[in-house]
């Protein structure tokens, strides 16, 4: 299982992608088209919207020496499908209702909590990172 | 420092007993002799000189390719092993896998950055950086905490 490790996080991210869509939907029908009756075909829209988000992502599970540069690239692109997918979407199902400005509000919103949740992760990796270096400077001191 | 010998009258009381007020890198090379756990490696040169080459002294090992080298703070050795090999011989000399073309020597490791997506990178003591991949970060970080 060479990938095996790379596989269980793909998985993993795809069911959370589509739980996270599932909630977007419901929470943005709710506001936007109160009135909209659903089918059962809607119900496959998060494993859709899913599967599109997360292919300019695979690169990333399986290449796991890339550098910071070709990651920024990638989540750029990956924002770019974001915003098309979820909007993309929204349009679907509620056309023309939130009008331009609700769009305009809808892109930056994704946008802000996409780059959000980046600078979260690595405000949180950073951290880790200067735990680890004060125990390095500690074992240093110990052993000096 | 001073040294103590005393004569013991039974087999099973001889001890060696260190005693310190910090345990330095000295002690600690005195204590590894004592337990016979300064291991050595077999490595080739740019010449194909063979050398032996304590594993205390390695950086990293790096696999490329077929081949696997010991980085050490001025030299280059290619080991004549698998990296998984190297892995299995120098477990216990706090070396740890840090991907999957790297084992890495804890000792050695000066700080570390975040490399974003979960990595890790780690700047060894001659001032190189090694990725430390997704995979491997929670054992280092581990190894390195419980040190």
């Amino acid at each position: 299982m060479k990938h095996g490790f790379a596989y269980k996080r793909m998985i993993s991210d795809y069911i959370l992608i589509q739980a996270e869509t599932a909630l977007a939907i419901g929470i943005i029908g709710s506001i936007f088209a109160r009135e909209q009756q659903i089918t059962y075909q809607y119900f496959f829209l998060p494993a859709i919207i899913g599967l599109i988000c997360m292919l300019p992502c695979i690169i990333t599970y399986i290449k796991d020496d890339m550098t910071i540069k070709q990651i920024i690239i990638q989540r750029v692109v990956e924002l770019i499908v974001l915003e098309i997918a979820i909007i993309g979407v929204i349009y679907y199902i509620v056309g023309d209702a939130p009008g331009k400005y609700g769009y305009i509000a809808i892109f930056f919103s994704v946008f802000f909590f996409d780059v959000i949740t980046y600078v979260i992760s690595y405000c949180m990796e950073k951290k880790e990172a200067d735990v680890i270096n004060k125990k390095l400077r500690e074992n240093r001191q110990n052993h000096s | 420092m001073q040294l103590i010998k005393r004569k013991v009258a039974d087999k099973k009381d001889e001890a060696i007993i260190l005693q310190y007020t910090n345990w330095t890198k000295n002690l600690e090379d005195i204590s590894d002799y004592i337990l016979g756990k300064e291991k050595q490696i077999t490595g080739y040169g740019e010449n194909k000189e063979r050398y032996q080459i304590k594993v205390s002294d390695i950086l990293y090992f790096e696999a490329v390719g077929e081949l696997v080298f010991a980085y050490t703070e001025k030299q280059v050795y290619e080991i004549k092993m698998r990296l998984y090999q190297v892995e299995e011989n120098t477990r216990g000399d706090k070396m740890v896998r840090g991907s999957k073309s790297i084992v890495v020597n804890l000792r050695h490791i000066e700080s570390v950055r975040p490399a974003l997506n979960g990595r890790l990178y780690a700047t060894m003591a001659n001032g190189e950086e090694i990725l430390i991949s997704r995979q491997y970060a929670k054992e280092v970080t581990e190894r390195i905490m419980a040190s």
